[in-house]
């Protein structure tokens, strides 16, 4: 069988999978605005409450702000998939789609896509709201495109972490236990709400070297008057994305093919 | 081999023994009950042969696949219910049924088709259009089954599937069941009750801890499992030992300890007569004060098997080989 011919079922079983979840969302739309609500107070927080203390030269801080906590708003709804998983591992729910004769990667895939289309509409939501606390775009309609692309396969990227882990905790709580860890640490050790060069010279290492990092700063070059290295900003962050998605994919279809209770 | 096929399997989570030697075979056509109590390793046995788990040692083969080796063509055969299974509540019952078949590589025409015979044959059409999330419990387990039907497994396997129905559901679903074993399939089911296995199966299979301990047809189950359990009550409780002791070398059951000084076993069929025994006990200076005989239903019967067994895991059960 040609290669095309062998991924044609494999894709029709995902598609189906999706639509699966999707109607979730058409009996459902209310999810949505939960996962909006925890960026959304921390904007209005880091907007009216913090933001007043803290001084970047040249830019007005809710123009600063914004786009990571679009980023952050990415990164916290994909950490949340892992949690999910494990409950319905635990619980047996997953054991009618593991004896159907439909590939572990395709069941995995579909969870990450399905969250992807959701954050198809996150994003915009999110420019909408920074857009309301006076957020100041400044760009063509193609850079906030390609911004928001690139916060979409970042969601990717933390999509598969988080599935990862929730198949080796196993359980719910330490699941959401350590995803929170990593929303914390992976948002604010970031140039997200301050700029790295304020922080201890030990942490500016890591800081700058984080892909959150990244894709913020090739946001705000993208959508604000900030200006910068752009292209060295996307490259550094798709190379991030890419080495976590080989990673961690391969890791997670084999930990999931060999999950037993 | 068409069926299943199964070679001491062997499973254990840290020191407990799931399954210790678990050997048996199903033929296409054949419905085949494995009878156990809570425990026993059911279904732990229906994990591994539905490629959910993998045995420590052994080795299975389902519709002529092994499980570990061939998992993804055993999956293109067969059919689970599982114990719990929680159904996506958000869909309707029809919607669910859909999404199965197509992740089962069914065509469209004959998708619609099985569907619409499914939801009439399991009473569903009803609430088809209605989300699974407003269905009761008896609802929930028929669409379940009839969930795990489509695309006519050649091998189903079928975990306590009437838990939660009331009689009239139990009754069609077993019609269900007697019909794909008729119509070729092997058919396993996991039950608690002897009462279920009667009714169904060509042939039973008792689990406790992990081993079988008995196997046959029904009627030959019911036949050893005996016609009577007796309990005796002893004078003087520290002879209870000694008359364990007795009755072990009269090739009676070990019995099950509750009080100290009753004695209780179940009389099978190569037993000797209560009257034998009784003459046992005495020429071995043991005072009986008290003796009970009742007729046990095939559950209570089966229950003391069991029992028994947790009792002793050592010793052979010499009663009831």
């Amino acid at each position: 069988m040609s290669m095309l011919g062998r991924l044609r079922q494999p894709t029709a079983d995902v598609i189906t999978l999706m639509q699966r979840l999707l109607i979730r969302y058409r009996r459902r739309p209310d999810v949505i605005i939960f996962i909006l609500i925890q960026p959304f107070i921390l904007l209005l927080l880091f907007r009216y409450v913090i933001g007043g203390a803290i001084h970047i030269q040249g830019v007005n801080y809710v123009d600063y702000l914004t786009p990571a906590v679009v980023v952050l708003a990415i990164i916290n709804a994909s950490s949340a998939l892992g949690g999910g998983l494990a409950e319905d591992l635990t619980s047996g729910a997953v054991d009618r789609m593991r004896v159907l004769p439909i590939t572990r990667s395709g069941f995995l895939t579909s969870r990450v896509l399905y969250d992807t289309a959701r954050n198809l509409f996150v994003i915009p939501l999110m420019w909408l709201l920074g857009l309301a606390v006076g957020f100041h775009f400044d760009g063509t309609l193609g850079n906030i495109v390609l911004g928001s692309l690139l916060v979409l396969a970042l969601g990717v990227a933390f999509a598969w972490i988080s599935i990862l882990i929730g198949l080796w905790s196993g359980s719910l709580e330490a699941t959401q236990a350590l995803a929170i860890l990593i929303f914390v640490l992976a948002g604010f050790v970031s140039s997200g709400f301050v700029p790295v060069a304020t922080m201890p010279s030990w942490l500016q290492g890591i800081a700058n070297s984080s892909p959150v990092t990244h894709v913020d700063n090739a946001l705000r070059i993208l959508t604000t008057s900030a200006s910068g290295p752009l292209t060295h900003e996307v490259l550094a962050a798709l190379a991030w994305i890419a080495a976590i998605v080989l990673v961690t994919i391969p890791l997670a279809v084999r930990r999931y093919s060999r999950y037993t209770r | 081999m068409q069926g299943i096929e199964c070679k001491e399997l062997r499973k254990a989570y840290g020191e407990v023994k799931a399954l210790d030697g678990v050997s048996f075979v199903a033929e296409p056509g054949e419905i085949l009950a494995l009878l156990g109590p809570n425990g026993s390793g059911k279904t732990t046995t229906v994990r591994i042969l539905t490629t959910l788990s993998t045995p420590d040692s052994g080795s299975a083969r389902v519709a002529g696949r092994d499980v570990v080796r061939d998992a993804p063509r055993v999956r293109r055969a067969i059919g689970l219910t599982a114990q719990e299974t929680i159904l996506d509540s958000f869909l309707t019952g029809g919607e669910y049924l859909d999404i199965v078949a197509r992740l089962r590589h069914i065509p469209r025409a004959r998708r619609k088709e099985e569907i619409a015979e499914l939801l009439t044959e399991f009473e569903l059409d009803e609430i088809a259009k209605s989300p699974i999330g407003g269905y009761s419990g008896g609802m929930r387990r028929r669409l379940d089954v009839a969930t795990s039907l489509i695309g006519k497994p050649r091998v189903l396997f079928l975990d306590e599937p009437s838990t939660g129905l009331d009689p009239h559901s139990r009754e069609r679903m077993w019609d269900a069941i007697r019909r794909r074993a008729h119509e070729g399939a092997t058919v396993l089911l996991t039950t608690q009750y002897m009462e279920e296995a009667d009714a169904l199966a060509r042939s039973v299979v008792v689990l406790t801890q992990g081993q079988i301990i008995e196997r046959g047809t029904p009627d030959a189950l019911k036949d050893n499992i005996g016609s009577s359990v007796v309990e005796l009550t002893l004078a003087d409780p520290d002879q209870r030992s000694l008359a364990i002791t007795s009755l072990a070398e009269s090739g009676e059951p070990s019995p099950p300890g509750e009080k100290p000084d009753v004695l209780s076993f179940v009389l099978v069929k190569s037993s000797p007569s209560l009257l034998t025994i009784l003459q046992r006990l005495s020429t071995d200076g043991i005072e009986v004060t008290d003796v009970m005989v009742s007729r046990p239903t095939l559950d209570e019967a089966f229950l003391y098997l069991t029992r028994k067994l947790e009792e002793t895991p050592e010793s052979q059960p010499a009663g009831i080989r």
